[in-house]
């Protein structure tokens, strides 16, 4: 092995060991982001961490990454890898589409797609109404959430990743906040009736 | 201006006034647009009520970014992932740079 060869190495090494330093700090942040995009598919969570991790290594190694808020660029690039497994259509959680239900009819259907608390809980991943809500919404105003409300990015940064208009991020939060108030608001009244 | 002076907890707002209440809520309105908003919301009982609760759900959902939240002991990925992963940035690493 050249000396210049060795160099390389080295870099690499360090490199990597830094990297894998991230990653670790990360993982389980981004494994949750992952399943609250996902919702019950935990493998879909488990391939788009790993897809993120690789992807964000390429980008560490050529780089591209600032080294500045590293959960907010590995949750970019998560949301990313999100959505190209759903073009590839590995995915079908049966929430997809970006209707809210305006009639009773639409309501009970739109009701009988969230699970019960119960459920949840037997899932042994979401317990709580927040979550409850917050994975009764469309996929599409799901995401909008997760970057803008939890992650709090900015707008335009949301625009930016969903290729959207910023109107478009604004509308989807407000139908989005609007259903988790209501759902949240239901399962409090289940809850003390029963 | 009509206000709804409803008693009881509906939190249905004022159709005009539910983007600006948004947008009062996770502080991205202009000046004018959150004094309007507010305004409005503590006279109208509905938006009052759906901009108290509105902002209540915001910071909980920002309170839920995963960085904030302690890591559960099974709340990583298995080994073999980690492998998956591990062979993966191997091969980023054979891979010419672009």
């Amino acid at each position: 092995m050249s000396g210049a060869d060795m160099t390389e190495t080295g870099q690499s090494n360090s490199k990597r060991s830094m990297f894998a330093a991230i990653a670790k700090q990360y993982e389980g942040a981004l494994l949750r982001t992952a399943r609250r995009l996902c919702g019950t598919d935990r493998d879909l969570a488990q391939d788009i961490v790993q897809d993120t991790m690789i992807s964000a290594y390429r980008a560490f190694v050529e780089d591209r990454f600032d080294g500045r808020h590293p959960g907010a660029w590995l949750t970019r690039i998560l949301t990313n890898s999100f959505l190209y497994a759903k073009r590839q259509n590995r995915s079908d959680s049966g929430l997809d589409g970006d209707m809210i239900p305006n009639n009773d009819a639409a309501q009970s259907n739109w009701n009988s797609k969230i699970p019960s608390p119960d459920q949840w809980i037997l899932e042994g991943t979401f317990s709580e109404p927040l979550e409850t809500a917050l994975l009764s919404l469309p996929e599409s105003q799901r995401i909008c959430v997760l970057l803008a409300d939890v992650e709090e990015l900015p707008y335009a940064e949301v625009a930016q990743i969903l290729d959207i208009p910023i109107g478009t991020v604004r509308s989807r939060l407000a139908r989005a906040r609007m259903q988790m108030l209501t759902v949240m608001r239901d399962l409090q009244a289940t809850e003390m009736k029963s | 201006m009509n206000f709804h002076k409803d008693s009881g907890d509906s939190f249905e707002p004022c159709k005009h006034m539910e983007a600006m209440l948004n947008r009062a809520a996770d502080e991205t309105a202009p000046p004018a647009m959150r004094w309007y908003a507010l305004y409005h919301a503590a006279r109208c009982t509905r938006c009052g009520n759906f901009l108290k609760r509105v902002t209540a759900l915001i910071r909980q959902l920002r309170d839920m970014k995963s960085e904030k939240q302690p890591v559960a002991p099974d709340d990583g990925l298995s080994t073999e992932r980690w492998q998956a992963i591990e062979s993966g940035w191997t091969e980023v690493e054979k891979s010419p740079k672009v």
